[in-house]
């Protein structure tokens, strides 16, 4: 079974408290992730501003193998600023648990999923491919997020990412959840988890048993709060325990994780 | 759902086999860990002969760790401990070697509460289970371990391998697996969903085995067992593990002082209007506090928020510009941006 790696180190990973990449840093590590074989590099948010804007134009101008995603909001300026910076991938993202949508941007559900379509639409009028990012999937409400997958989709978006946004899964749960969601979602599914409770690599790899072909990681498992899933503890997992293909070229990661630390200043 | 866990600690007795400790800094470490949760000790032969000489008298939740070794039997049990653990290999399932048979036999003369701890692999076949049922029975055994020091499991193999396991065996099953690929919280978990109420864990996770704390906090907030937290949990573990000369990592998951720690824009603008959008627990539950940075990632409503708490206004423009040259500084540094900066930012944006 082949098991498609995207990695966000770049993007969520760099968002940990206090840390900052300089662009020399943010390109050698892309160029370090392509080499090690990676499917996809989220490689940051565009929106962020001019200096971020410059290293990204230089990430994708590398012609590197794998995808460079941009990380949008459901955002036409954000979308717009990510097609100037030469992105052809982009990486949407909206909250969808009733919880962020009350509490944090005061809105509907029916609103947000129209301002996603809005935005796909947006973006695919520039010839982008689209992935959509659901946010605190894992506290939403399941029907919701299919409902979101299924508008996605006739949009044209080609996979959706569930989100564990405050690392409140736990395995069992995880592959409760996705044995039912791989049957029911018209999208691919990635999962992304975050490891609050110390659970990121075990959640991901309880996603990958139920049936989830995409998994979401950071080089050395940083991120916010208590972090993500390791890319090097997610693919020996899946490598020795169920014999899966990653693609990944085990012998660089020891080289990998080095280059990041040293970036971290670690 | 009962929540009559007994956590098996390993913390202490690691602490021991790697390091001399006085008297006192045994009792402190001891009692420091006792105060988390219901624990047990596991001891070493070796290490309760050393405590036993510096004094320490009681015994009451201390676990020595033997060889199958009749000998062995008889001096924990004239030292006064009468909880042991008899270590075996998977090979004597089959067929009990006659040392390990006389000293199970002496155990059960001595009326001593005894875990039977089999080593080499946590695959067993109908045949071994049997045997493994025969043993319990004749030799009154209260626990087995069940042994995942390889790590060749995940969560979900070790749920459904601990559901069979405990179905065929009459007694107590115990956990005890070991961190190799990341997944040993998850597979302590698992075992718990299980149904197993006695595991090995260790303070931080020292020495690969799960970490104390994380499955304490996941029992109770994921599984909703009714477990008590101590409210200072955090400082707890990193003064246990200053003991043994190890720090707390920053990010380290339940404990770690950044794990409370925002910087992005979403993130900082979520905890301001709802902590609970980007936290699982409040920061309060482990004694630890939020920290709002200020750096590359940072948006206006962090701007505004770390202004606010330095009783500063400014206006909603100059906050932009405040912004770009915060990104640009911080980018410019690698580092987050300070208070002195922000406020020299603050009065160049102004002026």
């Amino acid at each position: 079974m082949r098991i498609a790696i995207v990695d966000t180190t770049l993007r969520d990973g760099e968002q940990a408290a206090g840390l900052v990449f300089s662009q020399a840093e943010k390109l050698a590590i892309a160029k370090a992730l392509d080499q090690v074989g990676v499917f996809a590099i989220e490689a940051g948010t565009p929106a962020m501003g001019a200096e971020e804007q410059t290293t990204l134009r230089a990430i994708v101008e590398a012609g590197l193998s794998a995808r460079v995603i941009a990380w949008n909001r459901a955002v036409r300026q954000d979308i717009l600023t990510s097609v100037h910076c030469g992105f052809s991938f982009v990486h949407i993202s909206i909250p969808v648990s009733d919880l962020h949508l009350q509490y944090k941007l005061k809105t509907t559900r029916e609103a947000v999923l129209q301002q996603l379509v809005d935005a796909i639409a947006f973006a695919r009028s520039f010839g982008c491919r689209i992935s959509v990012g659901t946010e605190d999937t894992s506290r939403a409400d399941e029907e919701f997020f299919l409902q979101v997958a299924a508008a996605a989709a006739r949009a044209g978006a080609e996979y959706i990412r569930y989100a564990d946004t405050v690392g409140c899964l736990e395995p069992l749960k995880t592959y409760e959840v996705m044995q039912r969601l791989v049957q029911k979602c018209v999208l691919p599914l990635e999962i992304h988890v975050h490891n609050d409770f110390g659970l990121a690599t075990a959640n991901t790899i309880a996603a990958i048993q139920a049936g989830v072909r995409m998994a979401s990681v950071t080089v050395g498992g940083i991120g916010e709060r208590a972090g993500n899933a390791a890319l090097e503890q997610v693919v020996e997992a899946l490598t020795e325990l169920h014999g899966h293909e990653t693609g990944i070229d085990r012998a660089q990661l020891p080289d990998l994780t080095q280059l990041v630390a040293r970036a971290r200043g670690t | 759902m009962k929540a009559d866990f007994t956590f098996i600690d390993q913390t202490l007795g690691y602490a021991l086999e790697k390091q001399s400790m006085d008297t006192s800094e045994f009792l402190d470490i001891k009692r420091k860990i006792a105060a988390i949760s219901h624990i047990l000790f596991d001891l070493s032969l070796k290490s309760f002969l050393t405590v036993l000489y510096d004094g320490v008298a009681d015994a009451t939740d201390i676990r020595v760790c033997i060889q199958p070794d009749a000998g062995q039997v008889e001096q924990v049990h004239q030292l006064g401990c009468d909880h042991i653990k008899i270590t075996i290999t998977h090979d004597a399932v089959k067929k009990m070697p006659v040392p390990a048979a006389a000293a199970l036999r002496q155990a059960q003369a001595r009326e001593m509460t005894v875990a039977l701890h089999i080593t080499g692999g946590c695959q067993y076949s109908a045949f071994e289970l049997r045997r493994l049922d025969r043993t319990v029975k004749k030799y009154d055994i209260h626990s087995i371990v069940f042994d995942d020091e390889r790590g060749e499991l995940d969560p979900i193999t070790t749920y459904q391998n601990l559901l069979e396991f405990q179905q065929a065996i009459p007694c107590l099953v115990e956990y005890y697996g070991k961190n190799r690929l990341g997944l040993v919280t998850g597979n302590a978990l698992g075992a718990i969903q299980s149904g197993v109420r006695c595991l090995a864990v260790s303070v931080g996770g020292v020495s690969g085995y799960p970490a104390l704390e994380e499955v304490l906090m996941g029992a109770l907030y994921l599984l909703k067992f009714p477990l008590a937290v101590p409210n200072n949990l955090a400082a707890c573990c990193e003064e246990i593990l200053h003991y043994l000369g190890q720090s707390v990592h920053t990010t380290k998951p339940i404990i770690g002082s950044s794990i409370f720690a925002h910087e992005s824009g979403i993130h900082v603008d979520g905890v301001n209007k709802k902590s609970d959008l980007y936290e699982p627990f409040t920061p309060e539950t482990v004694g630890l506090s939020r920290k709002i940075i200020i750096g590359k990632h940072s948006g206006k409503a962090s701007i505004e928020f770390k202004l606010k708490e330095m009783n500063i206004f400014i206006h909603p423009v100059v906050v932009q510009t405040v912004l770009e040259k915060v990104r640009s500084l911080a980018i410019g540094q690698k580092a987050p941006v300070s208070d002195v900066q922000l406020l020299e930012l603050v009065h160049e944006a102004a002026s």
